[in-house]
């Protein structure tokens, strides 16, 4: 074993120096820029997007070549340790190894993943080295920025894996061949879509045992399929499943793209004006914008007399602030936000603002931390006091603000205070003095819902569990009024609007539900309308406006040849409440047709090729959850041997049975032409009897 | 022993055969008398580069025709002188080396009287000769 | 356990594709024989041989070797079976050393002698890399590498391909060799019928997938004779002659190769009133090539061959 060892890893060493060299290069290369764009702002310049490059273990495009480079080099290396012994002689020479070809497997397999850790793993780790000395970053660190990293360097050994089927498989380049790179693309599309690191790494190893069950069956038979275990079999005919749902989807939506009716534009939503009235804003397919009042009426422009235009109607409105509000914390699962995901940036940290030479970040633990541009290291810490004495955790960190979506700049060119919220209270946060002053209170756990401020014009718009409040940086309160805090499951836009009328303010309360079609859609739509500071003339419901139903059937119709099976998954995966929800609909069901189709067809083929019964049966499951791709993995790695001429029956019969499938004959041995010379052997030889 | 046996493959005589006949030519011409030591049958196969079931073929065939045998712990010697041909086989090969002795004289001018005289002289020469080995 | 045949297999063939490369193949081997394996290119001797070792699986039947079913030979089996390939294919950056190494570490019986000795006899020096090596200094490194194990059975794919007089000859004396002990057994395929006549007890001739002979060189050798018939005027035509392999005809001669030739072809003979008829002596190689040649009556090389019988 030793021998075999040392034999692998010294047959593809050049080949995993030369991709730590390239790696090194490329890594190398990023880090400078991000440090060039560093050094640039510390000297004055300008930085944009500095946030992108700062932090390079979490920067895009540094993870976009890792993951490449992981995924090329990991497929060439496991394409190279078969393809090197391809030569027919070559292998036999190691196939008649006295030992298990388990072992033989083995041998490879491990001194590949060596390899591979040597040319994609010490580039990475001398990365995450430099990203750890202090010195060298100037952004907050912690361990699990590793993961990202981490994920790409795991997504290269399931390629390794694909490398190894692809040089197995004695399959045509054009044809089915590349089959085995289906699941290593799959992971590496779910890779960055999902949330938690746990959930990429399960797919990541369900994907690689896939693989390494079907690698280990065809080196078992060399590639034969018809030999191998079933284990072996299975796992050939599910990656050439999937690569089938690869292609028929993605033929499905170009298809889908092709011939769809382009969508016009549709959009029906309630607008105020300065003078206070509430109009209707709606858009049908191609036909003009409707204004409408809430009556039905059309609004007329005051200068044409004629029904206004949109741009003329939106000179109309009035100055207003809003905010998001949601009083969920933590984010419960079925929440998804973007920015939590953990190879997104946000989900550690959020570049806040500059500072003369200085970078402001808002760590994941809610503190505002400092780094100094020029030496890159921390220089100082924010955190909210503890205004209540109370030395709850809660209350001495920072919350992340909902409304940021700027995950690349600091706030840039101004260095003015900027308001942050605690748990319990708004801040406004001066970096450039480093002070922290309190500005509302509310009193609570959770108490903030949401806040909004256009520094502009010196607005600050808070609204808490008890009231929503207009007022300016200083702490003057323009408007507060009560605030019932919505049902659970559901969040609040607050709009303030100040009309014409001096002193009045249209309060608007729009609230959004969850629903089964996983987007957020209005529920309820209502306008307080108040006088002063707390003075509520009115409450007014508004109608419940239509929701727009798209069209979808087109895109659906095509889509209908991702199998019944996978659709569900898919849906039970991402929705929180599968059944509740009604996720399912009448698209899902259509979908049985297709499985059906391919159901019958493998059978026929089957029939065609004798399988017997048991085979039938496990083909007819494989193609009820997969489908046409099924279908497509069966035409892929099924063999058709060759028929001939039972000597008994005179019937066609496959010539690789021993028996017959019609009358259980046996085949005759060769013709003879009368030129045949046969004797019995003797017995064993020697040297004779002399000697 | 100044004996070499030479095999040559793809002739119409099969090796054994080469073999067995090299042997007797030698014991007809001399080379080979009685009491000299063949190799062993393994040594002869190696050295002509031979399979050794060949060479004890050939061993066997000598063997059976009572020229040759095998001690055991010494080796194989030759056992008895033996009248090379048989009379029909020697008849065989004589005829045509009579023919070429004929034709020669022929082309030389000889008359058949001077051809049977010298024949003659020859004849009581070898008569000569084996009396005198024969004592 | 001495009598079971060291290579035995049953109904072995193969397809590729529609077409069959081997065809039930029946072959029994003993050991302690030197067993040739005759047949032109193409004939599917390498396949067979590969089918043999459990590197390629049959369409159908099976065999096995040394007691062992091929399709599942245990390790153990295997190291008692040396294996020489046609073309030599060795790993290119490894030296002689370290090869020597790698092949040692997989054998319990592994003789350093007998690799040095064979290593040496070919001017190969241990620091030596396998790519410098020109195609007989291969085959010699393959060839140490085979025979030091000591095994029991040795399998040899045309390992006198492409190589030179001097490097031939020590193949065929690395055979006679390890024909000391008498439960060795070579079975080996070859195009040089001077190395066959020399070294083979049995032969087995594959006539395009089919097995056709299986028997002693000398029965083989036997059963193949010529005959020459000549005639005063143009040969008459060929009456249906069993056995008949080939016939050559001339302006006043008809040549036949046949095989099995008896009273009852020498009688159908006769009756064509030829002037003479004769056997002539045939060498091995004259017959293995009348064997496998295209069957039936031909004037030259060039000439369009008319199928009789």
């Amino acid at each position: 074993m030793k021998q075999l060892l040392y034999k692998e890893w010294r047959e593809h060493f050049k080949t995993a120096l030369i991709g730590l060299a390239i790696f090194a290069l490329l890594l190398t290369l990023q880090v400078r820029s991000g440090a060039t764009q560093l050094q640039n702002f510390a000297l004055g310049g300008d930085s944009q997007s500095l946030a992108s490059w700062v932090q390079p273990l979490l920067s895009d495009a540094l993870l976009k070549e890792a993951v490449f480079f992981c995924a090329i080099f990991g497929a060439l290396l496991g394409w190279l340790q078969i393809q090197a012994e391809k030569h027919p002689d070559l292998r036999a020479f190691l196939l008649h190894r006295p030992v298990a070809r388990t072992t033989l497997l083995w041998s490879k397999l491990i001194c590949g993943a060596g390899l591979y850790a040597l040319g994609a793993g010490v580039p990475l780790a001398g990365l995450v080295i430099y990203a750890v000395t202090p010195g060298h970053v100037a952004a907050p660190f912690e361990w699990a920025m590793v993961l990202p990293g981490l994920n790409a360097f795991l997504l290269g050994l399931v390629f390794y894996a694909a490398g190894l089927l692809t040089a197995l498989r004695p399959a045509r380049w054009y044809g089915s061949r590349m089959f085995g790179l289906a699941p290593a693309l799959i992971a590496w599309g779910c890779l960055f879509e999902l949330p938690e690191f746990w959930q990429s790494l399960a797919v990541i190893g369900l994907a690689g045992a896939i693989l390494g069950v079907a690698v280990w069956g065809g080196f078992q038979t060399g590639g034969d399929y018809s030999n191998q275990a079933w284990p072996g079999r299975l796992s050939l005919s599910i990656v050439c499943a999937l690569a089938g749902i690869i292609l028929c989807g993605g033929a499905a939506v170009i298809l889908a793209k092709t011939i769809s009716p382009s969508q016009p534009e549709r959009y029906c939503y309630y607008q105020l004006t300065r003078d206070g009235g509430v109009y209707r804003v709606s858009k049908e397919g191609l036909g003009p914008v409707n204004i409408v009042d809430l009556n039905g009426h059309p609004l007329l422009d005051k200068k044409t007399g004629k029904t206004i235009r949109r741009e003329a109607f939106d000179k109309l409105r009035p100055a207003s602030i809003s905010t998001w509000v949601s009083f969920l914390r933590p984010w419960r699962d079925g929440e998804r936000n973007w920015n939590r995901w953990y190879c997104n940036r946000l989900r550690y940290y959020m570049p806040w603002q500059q500072a003369d030479k200085t970078l402001w970040y808002l760590t994941r633990a809610g503190r505002l931390a400092g780094y100094d541009a020029v030496t890159r290291r921390p220089v100082g810490v924010l955190v909210p006091d503890n205004d209540s004495g109370n030395e709850s955790l809660a209350g001495s960190r920072f919350a992340w603000p909902e409304n940021y979506s700027r995950p690349n700049d600091f706030e840039s060119y101004n260095n003015q205070p900027r308001l942050l919220a605690s748990a319990r209270s708004l801040y406004l946060v001066d970096v450039e003095n480093r002070t922290v002053k309190p500005l509302v209170s509310a009193g609570q756990e959770g108490g903030i819902g949401g806040y909004s401020a256009d520094y502009d014009q010196d607005e600050v718009l808070v609204v808490t569990r008890d009231f929503i409040r207009l007022m300016n940086l200083e702490g003057a309160t323009e408007l507060q009024i009560t605030n019932e805090p919505t049902r659970p499951g559901g969040s609040t836009t607050i709009t303030v609007s100040r009309l014409e009328t001096t002193n009045q303010f249209a309060v608007e309360l729009v609230d959004f539900q969850r629903s089964h079609q996983i987007q957020w859609v209005r529920a309820g739509n209502e306008i307080q309308w108040v006088r002063g500071v707390s003075d509520i003339m009115r409450r007014q419901q508004l109608p419940p406006l239509p929701e727009i139903q798209w069209d979808f059937s087109v895109e659906q119709g095509c889509l209908l040849i991702i199998p019944t099976a996978v659709r569900m998954s898919l849906k039970w995966i991402v929705c929180a409440n599968f059944v509740a929800d009604h996720a399912y609909d009448k698209w899902d069901a259509l979908s049985l047709i297709p499985v059906g189709f391919s159901i019958l067809m493998g059978w026929s083929l089957g029939r065609r090729l004798h399988f017997t019964l048991r085979d039938q049966a496990a083909w007819a499951g494989f193609n009820l959850i997969f489908g046409i791709p099924g279908l497509l993995a069966f035409l892929s790695v099924q063999e058709w041997p060759a028929k001939a001429i039972c000597p008994h029956c005179k019937r066609l019969r496959r010539v690789d049975r021993e028996h017959c499938e019609y009358c259980g004959g046996e085949f005759n041995p060769p013709e003879r032409n009368g030129t045949e010379i046969f004797e019995p052997l003797p017995a064993a030889g020697g040297a004779g009897t002399l000697d | 022993m100044n004996f070499n046996i030479v095999i040559s493959t793809g002739s119409s005589t099969p090796i054994y055969r080469q073999i067995t006949e090299q042997v007797k030519h030698a014991m007809a011409t001399g080379k080979l008398t009685v009491a000299d030591q063949l190799p062993s049958v393994r040594a002869l196969a190696e050295s002509l580069v031979l399979n050794p079931n060949t060479v004890a073929r050939a061993y066997g065939d000598l063997a059976r025709e009572g020229l040759i045998e095998s001690r055991p712990g010494r080796g194989v010697f030759i056992i008895r002188k033996r009248r090379v041909f048989a009379r029909e086989e020697g008849r065989r090969r004589l005829e045509p080396l009579l023919d070429a002795l004929i034709g020669e004289a022929m082309a030389m001018d000889f008359t058949p009287e001077e051809l049977k005289e010298t024949l003659e002289k020859k004849i009581s020469q070898w008569k000569h000769q084996k009396g005198a080995e024969d004592r | 356990m001495n009598d079971a045949p060291v290579i035995q297999t049953r109904g072995l063939t193969r397809y590729y594709g529609a077409k069959a490369v081997v065809q039930d193949l029946n072959l029994e081997v003993m050991r302690g024989s030197v067993f040739a394996f005759l047949g032109r290119n193409g004939s599917g001797k390498t396949t067979a041989i590969r089918m043999l070792l459990g590197l390629l699986a049959p369409t159908r039947g099976g065999g096995s070797l040394l007691g062992c079913d091929i399709r599942a030979l245990t390790p153990a089996v295997r190291a008692r079976i040396g294996y020489l390939t046609e073309e030599h294919q060795l790993y290119g950056w490894m030296t002689v050393r370290e090869i020597g190494e790698f092949q040692a570490a997989f054998y319990p019986r592994w003789h350093p002698k007998i690799f040095t000795g064979v290593i040496g006899h070919f001017g190969l020096r241990p620091g030596l890399r396998v790519k410098e090596l020109s195609r007989g200094q291969r085959a010699g490194l393959a060839l140490a590498l085979t025979l030091a194990p000591d095994p029991e059975l040795l399998i040899l794919d045309d390992p006198a391909l492409g190589l030179d007089p001097v490097a031939r000859r020590s193949l065929v004396e690395s055979m006679i060799y390890l024909t000391r002990r008498s439960d060795r057994t070579i079975f080996f395929s070859s195009h040089n019928l001077g190395d066959v006549e020399r070294v083979a007890d049995q032969i087995a001739v594959l006539d395009y997938s089919v097995l056709r002979v299986c028997c002693s060189l000398e029965t083989f050798r036997g059963s193949v004779r010529e005959v020459l018939l000549r005639f005063a005027g143009a040969p008459p035509p060929l009456p249906p002659i069993p056995g008949l392999l080939q016939a050559f005809r001339t302006d006043h001669e008809l040549r036949l190769t046949c095989v099995h030739y008896n009273r009852e072809t020498e009688q159908a003979l006769r009756q064509l009133a030829p002037v003479s008829l004769e056997l002539p002596p045939l060498g091995l190689e004259d017959a293995f090539i009348s064997y496998l040649g295209e069957r039936g009556e031909k004037s030259f090389i060039l000439a369009e061959p008319e199928v009789e019988s």
